[in-house]
């Protein structure tokens, strides 16, 4: 019972709910109310007639009654707003024009927001597809100042996963892929491998898609060897077979047993094809503490806070360096919340684009309450009218807001439509690198999100306009052929929204003058060698095992070493003699397309020279090559002579410029010696033969590098430059390489030309994106200021007349238009730029060669939107030129 | 003065329950006319009084009577709320008094 009537007293706030018993509840409850009362009357002596009359003037107006007893039932704000809809959804009907383009201007703006904002909710704020992901850290080592973020040692994540109390469990995996080939029935492939402890998939809550992860038992040296697939790999190599499990798959010439595969969208750990469990990782074995090779991932207990699971690996690295001085001293540890690293790499451009994509909306709302305005005023007499009557002025703005919201509603909605159009878009224009965006949806949040801006917008455009309203003069607006008593006031707010708007449309325009900027510059920066017609091929050896390694004498490596490096060569000189082909080369790693700074690099001591200590020595970048690499890529010889058949296993080395000039600034280095294994216990000195130019390494916005060359090995890049187009030669070239050795594979084939593309493929997207919000910008504050200088010529078409019926020329008034819009333009470009030198700041990591206060590029910048500005007052103004004076006073 | 009508309502129905009309006239009989309520804003007050809960309304049959009247009674939650309305009241009454009549003071 008292359910019930609880949940009547809550259904009794819902105007539907019982309206009509209540309606006749209240009829009767008066009926009842006078009747009563003309009884007593007529008890009194009166008629029936005249009882009943003087009841009614005792109880009042029954109608008003029953409008107030409504009204003490809550309902009126709804009833109000049903109203306040109906009539401006009227209203907007009765002017389609102003309506249309409104919406149009709404849909723009909100929908480049939607758009935007599924992406940056796809790939910022979405967290990682794990159990209670907020609990979980990474545990990194770091070695400042020249290695900001390392992995672990093997040996510190077996002592720390033991004696950490601050988490429940900590799991790891080897952050640096390694690779494998995988040979079998189908054509050979290179597939990359990281190792994982056994704990890692069940502490991050994922659950394999079929079979299992790998048991504690299987995560030790010597135990039977299994791999798990990863889910993109199942499907492109088996098929998505679930019959899969148990069988058996050659890697490097060993045999791994298939036990499960995981699900696909495993957050961070998407990337490499197969997993491996981390005890049997054989390069690493986990009692070393001297390579660092290991991510950890721990999940804190409940209630644990970061900073207290920080205290703790901080104590136990000291501990570390205390045991193992040798190898851990001077490592730092960095815990921080668990993170997807492809989300941190796009943060900066996503916020910058979301910024850009935020002041078109504002420009968007400007134009829209300079429609309201000139709305308005154009409706003064009919809401002075109201006025007079009885309509309280928060009424008015009641409706106006009304109708507003509406409007920003209706462009929310074609802007929702527009935004799933313009998601499409951003995911067939996003480079293949930058996946998450192509997975970008309209979902849920999306559409909340959109409502909440379409009613904020509704508010902040509606707000200034109908606040207006409360300045109606009734008594001036009501009079014969007034044109209005607020139109002083309204004229400033007209002319302050346009100078707002210029300034907002020149922030996003300098942003995107920027980023061409700098991506105009990165395109005119010389990689260091001929990039066109050039075919690149990755052809990777299958490594040997380290067991197998260890088991070999010294001479026996060599040999097999030797012999690989041979075989390479062989592979060359075929290629080498293939028609089309002008001549072949191998690199151990590709220049431009390396992302990884230490993969190959080494730090370095000079001869007969004072040397530093082991964490300040200098960097080189070491390749491996074949001879005749550089006069294949075109890279420039300075001094001395390049490396020959000659030089094959010597001590001899080529360097490159930058690294010449600063240890030899003299131009001295030919002879030098030089020892590559400064931090290992054998030093191994080479001498410099030659010095060339330079290449960039780490794509065409990297440091330059120092880089020496060597010749004796595999080199696992065959790069082949040809007559006609490169591609053309893939499967002549495939098949001399299976020809010389079947199980090798061949991927990675692709054109230096398109190298150089991808390396760019980042910028030149946010270049894009930012261009097109730049342009959207600009041609809404065109269309706002042609808008508002129209409505200003035809407010002042007497006044022109006026002046010209006393002599004015047509120039004139020209004069007077442009000018007045010149003016307007100069206020909002000085306004512009002190904002826009406010915001740039922002995104100087995303700019290359260029100041994020760059002159020119405001100049510029700023001079093309007084431009625009000016066109868009001059139509109007043409208009005004041609005022009939007699036309325009006699309309008076 | 503004909730006064609303007080004057729950003080009536502290005699017990009453329909519209009853309350209008005990009003009325009791200041000796001296307020002149218009019957008619008496109901927008009871059923916002209603709505707040302080009272409570059934169609009932008087003792005796032939037909159904829309009976008001006092809630708990009313005859608090009346409470505390009259001891504001009558500090108020009081406070206008001593700026009224000062002389009684001394």
């Amino acid at each position: 019972m008292a359910i019930r009537r609880r949940l009547q007293a809550w259904l009794s706030w819902f105007p539907w709910y019982r309206r009509r018993a209540r309606e006749a509840d209240l009829e009767r409850e008066l009926r009842d109310h006078l009747e009563l009362e003309a009884e007593e009357q007529g008890a009194a002596g009166l008629s029936p007639r005249e009882a009943a009359y003087a009841a009614h003037r005792a109880l009042g107006n029954t109608l008003k009654i029953e409008e107030d007893v409504r009204a003490a039932w809550g309902f009126r704000w709804f009833e109000t707003f049903v109203q306040d809809v109906g009539f401006a959804f009227r209203m907007l009907r009765k002017s389609a024009g102003f309506t249309a383009v409104a919406v149009l201007t709404l849909a723009l703006g909100i929908g480049a927001n939607s758009a935007m904002f599924s992406v940056i909710e796809n790939v910022l704020l979405r967290p990682l597809p794990y159990d209670h992901p907020q609990q979980l850290i990474e545990v990194w080592n770091t070695y400042l100042p020249a290695v900001p973020l390392g992995g672990l040692s093997p040996g510190d994540f077996q002592d720390w996963r033991t004696q950490a109390t601050t988490v429940s469990a900590m799991g790891g995996f080897s952050w640096d892929e390694s690779g494998a080939n995988l040979t079998g029935d189908e054509s050979p492939a290179r597939v990359k491998i990281n190792y994982a402890s056994a704990n890692l998939f069940p502490m991050l809550g994922v659950k394999p898609a079929v079979g299992r992860f790998f048991l504690p038992a299987e995560d030790r040296p010597g135990s039977a060897p299994i791999v798990t697939l990863s889910h993109h790999f199942w499907q492109s190599r088996f098929g998505s077979d679930p019959g899969v499990l148990g069988r058996v798959v050659t890697l490097d010439g060993l045999r791994y047993t298939i036990v499960g595969v995981l699900p696909g969208h495993s957050g961070v750990l998407d990337s490499p094809d197969l997993w491996m469990p981390l005890g049997q990782y054989s390069d690493y074995p986990l009692t070393n503490h001297t390579y660092h090779p290991i991510e950890a991932i721990a999940r804190l207990k409940p209630g644990v806070t970061i900073a207290q699971a920080r205290a703790e690996f901080e104590s136990l690295n000291r501990q570390s360096a205390i045991a193992y001085p040798a190898q851990h001293k001077g490592f730092g540890v960095l815990v921080r919340p668990l993170q997807n690293p492809a989300a941190a790499q796009m943060r900066q451009s996503l916020l910058v684009l979301f910024a850009a994509v935020g002041l078109v909306l504002l420009i968007a709302c400007a134009n829209i309450v300079n429609l309201l305005l000139a709305r308005n005023a154009a409706r003064e007499k009919e809401i002075a009218v109201r006025i007079a009557i009885g309509a309280s002025s928060r009424r008015l703005m009641q409706q106006l807001l009304t109708e507003s919201i509406l409007l920003a509603l209706a462009g929310g909605a074609l802007g929702i439509a527009l935004a799933a159009a313009g998601v499409k878009l951003l995911g067939a224009l996003a480079p293949a690198n930058l996946s998450a965006v192509q997975t970008s949806h309209l979902n849920g949040v999306v559409f909340l999100l959109t409502l909440a801006v379409c009613v904020l917008v509704g508010i902040a455009c509606g707000l200034l306009p109908a606040l207006q309203v409360r300045k109606t003069n009734v008594n001036a607006a009501l009079k014969q052929g007034s044109k209005g008593s607020g139109a002083f006031s309204a004229r400033k707010l007209h002319n302050l929204v346009v100078v707002f708007e210029i300034a907002l449309a020149l922030v996003p325009l300098i942003g995107a003058g920027l980023l061409l900027r700098s991506l105009h510059d990165l395109l005119n920066v010389s990689p260091g060698f001929r990039a066109d017609h050039l075919l690149t091929m990755h052809v990777p050896m299958a490594s040997m095992s380290t067991d197998a390694y260890n088991k070999m004498a010294r001479a026996q490596r060599q040999d097999a070493t030797e012999k690989r490096g041979l075989e390479f060569l062989q592979i060359v000189q075929e290629v080498d003699a293939l028609p089309s082909v002008k001549s072949a080369a191998g690199i151990g790693v590709l220049p431009l397309g390396s992302q990884i700074q230490y993969q190959s690099a080494s730090r370095f001591v000079i001869e007969n020279r004072p040397i530093p200590d082991a964490g300040v020595r200098p960097i080189v970048q070491t390749r491996v090559i074949t001879p005749g690499y550089f006069s294949t890529v075109g890279v420039p010889l300075f001094r001395g002579r390049t490396l020959t058949q000659e030089d094959w296993n010597s001590s001899n080395i080529d360097i490159d410029e930058a690294m010449a000039r600063r240890f030899w600034p003299h131009g001295d280095a030919l002879g030098k010696r030089i020892n590559l294994c400064s931090l290992e216990r054998t030093p191994c000195w080479f001498s410099i033969v030659g010095v060339v130019g330079n290449v960039h390494q780490f794509g065409l916005d990297g440091a330059p590098t120092y880089d020496a060359y060597y010749c004796g090995g595999w080199t696992a890049y065959l790069l082949i430059r040809t007559s006609s187009d490169p591609r053309l030669i893939t499967f002549a070239a495939t098949n001399v390489i299976h020809k010389i050795d079947p199980m090798l594979p061949v991927d990675a084939v692709s054109t230096m030309d398109e190298i150089l593309s991808d390396t760019l493929s980042p910028r030149r997207f946010s270049a894009l994106l930012i261009g097109i919000f730049a342009a959207l910008a600009l041609s809404l504050a065109a269309i706002g200021i042609y808008g508002v200088m129209s409505y200003m010529v035809g407010k002042r078409a007497s006044e022109i007349g006026i002046r010209m019926a006393l002599g004015a020329q047509p120039r004139d008034a020209l004069r007077l238009i442009v000018g007045h819009g010149a003016k307007l333009g100069l206020c909002g470009i000085v306004v512009g730029v002190v904002g826009a030198l406010l915001l740039t700041r922002l995104m100087t990591s995303l700019l290359y060669g260029v100041h994020a206060s760059d002159p020119l590029t405001f100049i510029a910048i700023s001079a093309l939107l007084m431009l625009v500005a000016l066109t868009a007052c001059y139509i109007p103004a043409r208009r005004a030129m041609h005022v009939d004076p007699v036309t325009a006073l006699s309309y008076e | 003065m503004k909730g006064t009508l609303e007080m004057l309502i729950l003080r009536t129905l502290m005699q017990g329950p009453a329909h519209g009309h009853e309350i209008a006239r005990h009003i009325q009989r009791t200041t000796e006319d001296v307020l002149r309520v218009e019957h008619g804003s008496l109901y927008p007050g009871l059923h916002r009084l209603e709505r707040k809960g302080w009272v409570s309304a059934r169609w009932e049959t008087p003792q005796g009577g032939k037909r159904e009247f829309k009976y008001y009674r006092l809630t708990p939650a009313g005859k608090k709320q009346l409470l505390a309305e009259h001891s504001k009241w009558r500090q108020l009454v009081a406070s206008i008094g001593r700026v009224m009549e000062p002389a009684e003071e001394r």
